[in-house]
């Protein structure tokens, strides 16, 4: 008896054996996807508190049409139109096969609340959710005045970009730019503008009686900083203006000419280049101190720097070699070494906020480029060519270049955006008896 | 008595033992499946030995075929009617719907036959541009894994490959052996080498796998341009039912990070997606892809 028993047991042993061998362990690599819009329905938002009237369906109606645009116009979305929902009353809670069958993957449903008792504000809220998943993904909720409907709506917008792709928006932002307008007597007009970076709000902040150029925020949005030739159009300096009252200053009391501002990370000093003799090089301004330090030094023309994001390094465009290339520096002033390679002549670098890109214009062959390159010079990509294109612009989450183009002699130069993959590209409206350059983007506004 | 629970003690012990120390971690290993099947190529003697007789009856032609030629693979137009490296491809597979595997086989013999010599090149010509590229369309996942394996000189490709096609369609009657015994009973012998190598057959072969891959690839939206994306592999486990349908998917190598969680959840919704449901997999093997994991791995993209 004992014996058999035994030997049973005995026997089970290789069962379990092979059972145990069986346990799933199959892994399907997959590496190739299609880079696509992610359809996304925004159900329209509901209504409380003077429901029905007429202005409160306004506004809801205007807080989506940001919505939907900021997150069509970024590539990333595709909007479902609201005549395809199958869904349209939500009492029992969401109906994910509806939503399936029109082929959504995310939802967002939304509410708005308006309350007499509280006028002149406002409370949205609404929630994320993954269809496929029938996950709740995220709700948020503002609480804003009325008259800033706008930015919220960018919020809203960016909260649901944010989610969705896992990057910081950049749609709660502003550019400034310089409008050129033909002028008189042959001296075009150029004044500062500043505007939303969907083209709305839009402001002169120079009267255009000084020639002015690359226009730059400080990542405090406090400041702006910029070149201005002054009345007697003569010797270009770079001033510091004060966005909230408007004043402005003249940065350090240079001989020469002072060119290309911009702001370090940490807001507190300016980069600009200081022309004395033929030669230009990259000088280092305390704000606070008005202490000045020169980092390049020789008689070639280095201009153009442009700090990293941690503010470790410095990118600018010089010919010290003989044509114009691109040059990184540690910000200390040791260690300059080159990064551009290809042929034709670089200039105008900037270096994402992301750290990962370097964007700069080329021009090579009679033909004008917008590029980007690894910091350390490889991989370097053209990702739009034009008749012009120049200056470009980071969008604060790096994935987004502004720059001006004209297509061809006769035609007006105006602002477009692409994506960093070279898809997608738009033209940002502006005034049209106008021209727009040199544009700079803002950081996200807090 | 004793003995009895001393034996019994140890016994049990071991198939602890056994257990806790887990034979199967091994077969976790991505080599497994990687494994390239073993794929004998008949020699051409034994083929022309075989078959050469009738076309598939129902066959749509145009339909499936080549979606190989439409796919980047490079290899050449001609490259289509292997595909079949499926020997192994023993699943039935009904003709109106669009399997996989089995079916790009079946119509391109019937081209293929028409010209007798270097069959490959010329007679696909005809039959081949145009169901491919429309027939692309409906998305046969087949379609580009042959060509990938066969990545030899071309010659020897196109000539095996029409030794496959042949093979292939017979391979194919063989299941309906009793509508067709003649033909099965010739190819018995040629065919024998095949069973053989089909202990393979109990795992997906690379073919399936392609398959799948292919399937996949058009659910997987990936977030370009994502920073860091090399390190966003994401693995996603998956239960399936009988009939192909994904019943859950989840992530299993979570990251607090947003721009991780973004690539999972787009990972996630990969085998979820309306396109890829149900999963074209052969339902005998329902067992090996009854669950499993699968690996999104975005180092192909910026």
């Amino acid at each position: 008896m004992n014996a058999i028993y035994n030997l049973f047991r005995l026997a089970l042993i290789p069962v379990l054996l092979v059972a145990s061998l069986d346990a799933k362990g199959l892994v399907v690599e997959i590496t190739k996807g299609t880079i696509g819009e992610i359809p996304i329905a925004i159900t329209p938002f509901e209504l409380h508190g003077l429901e029905g009237t007429e202005s409160a369906e306004d506004f809801a109606d205007k807080l989506q049409d940001i919505v939907r645009a900021d997150l069509s116009g970024c590539g990333f979305f595709r909007i479902l139109s609201p005549r395809a929902f199958i869904q349209t009353q939500f009492a029992e809670g969401v109906r994910f096969q509806d939503w399936r069958a029109i082929n959504a993957q995310v939802l967002v449903m939304g509410e708005l609340q308006l309350a007499r008792s509280n006028p002149g504000r406002f409370i949205v809220k609404f929630r994320i959710y993954d269809v496929f998943s029938r996950e709740e993904l995220g709700k948020v909720q503002f609480d804003a005045k009325i008259s800033d409907w706008r930015r919220t709506a960018h919020k809203i917008a960016d909260v649901i970009y944010q989610r969705v792709t896992g990057e910081k928006g950049y749609f709660d932002t502003r550019i400034v730019y310089v409008a050129r307008a033909p002028g008189t007597a042959g001296r075009p007009q150029n004044r500062l503008a500043i505007m939303d970076q969907d083209g709305a709000n839009h402001q002169y902040l120079s009267n255009g009686a000084q020639l002015v150029f690359t226009p730059r925020f400080s990542p405090t949005l406090h400041h702006l900083t910029y070149l201005d030739f002054g009345a007697d159009w003569r010797t270009p300096r770079v001033y510091l203006m004060d966005t909230f009252s408007g004043q402005k200053r003249q940065l350090g009391s240079f001989n020469g000419m002072t060119l290309a501002p911009r702001f370090s990370p940490d807001g507190k000093s300016v980069i600009m280049s200081y022309s004395k003799d033929g030669a230009s090089n990259l000088y280092l301004m305390h704000l606070a101190s008005a202490q000045v330090r020169q980092l390049t030094q020789g008689n070639a023309i280095d201009v153009s720097g442009c700090y990293s994001p941690q503010g470790d390094n410095i990118v600018f465009n010089s010919d010290r070699e003989g044509t114009q290339q691109l040059y990184v520096i540690n910000a200390n002033g040791d260690n300059i070494r080159r990064i551009s390679l290809g042929g034709g002549r670089y200039a105008s670098p900037v270096w994402s906020p992301r750290g990962d890109w370097i964007a700069f214009t080329k021009t090579y062959q009679g033909q004008f480029y917008i590029g980007i390159m690894r910091p350390d010079g490889s991989g370097e990509r053209l990702i739009t060519s034009s008749y012009i294109v120049e200056e470009p612009t980071w969008s604060p989450n790096g994935r987004v270049l502004m720059y001006t183009k004209k297509t061809s002699a006769k035609d007006k130069q105006r602002l477009y955006r692409i994506d960093l993959t070279g898809f997608n590209e738009h033209e940002v409206p502006t005034p049209a008896h106008e021209e727009a350059l040199s544009p700079a983007w803002s950081p996200l506004l807090p | 008595m004793k003995r009895g629970l001393v034996y019994s003690l140890v016994l049990h012990g071991t198939v602890l033992v056994v257990m806790l120390l887990g034979p199967a971690r091994p077969l976790r290993d991505l080599p497994e499946m990687m494994t390239s099947v073993s794929v004998e190529m008949a020699p051409i003697e034994d083929v022309t030995r075989v078959v050469k007789n009738t076309t598939p009856p129902p066959q749509p032609v145009p339909k499936p075929v080549q979606p190989a030629p439409v796919s980047p693979k490079p290899v050449p137009a001609p490259e289509p009617p292997p595909v079949p490296a499926p020997p192994t491809e023993p699943v039935p597979i009904p003709e109106p719907v669009l399997p996989p595997a089995p079916a790009p086989a079946p119509p391109v013999p019937a081209p293929v036959k028409v010209a007798a010599p270097d069959p490959d090149a010329v007679a696909l010509k005809p039959a081949a541009p145009a169901p491919p590229k429309p027939a692309q369309k409906p998305a046969l996942p087949k379609p580009v894994a042959p060509p990938r394996p066969q990545t030899k000189p071309k010659d020897i490709a196109k000539r095996t490959n029409d030794s496959f096609s042949e093979l292939l369609k017979d391979l194919k009657k063989k299941p309906q052996a009793p509508t067709n015994p003649s033909s099965a009973v010739r190819l018995d012998a040629a065919l024998d080498d095949e069973a053989a190598a089909g202990e393979a057959s109990d795992h997906l072969s690379m073919s399936e796998l392609d398959a799948l891959r292919h399937q996949l690839k058009r659910c997987w939206n990936i977030p370009a341009g994502l920073q860091d994306a090399y390190d966003m592999i994401v693995d996603v486990e998956i239960n399936v039912a009988p009939d192909g349908n994904v019943q859950s998917a989840r992530v299993v190598n979570n990251r607090p990070d947003p721009q991780f969680r973004a690539a999972a959840e787009s990972a996630r919704r990969a085998p979820l997606h309306p396109r890829c449901n149900p999963l074209q997999l052969p339902p005998e093997k329902y067992a090996q892809w009854k669950q499993f994991t699968f690996r999104f791995n975005p180092r192909d993209l910026l």
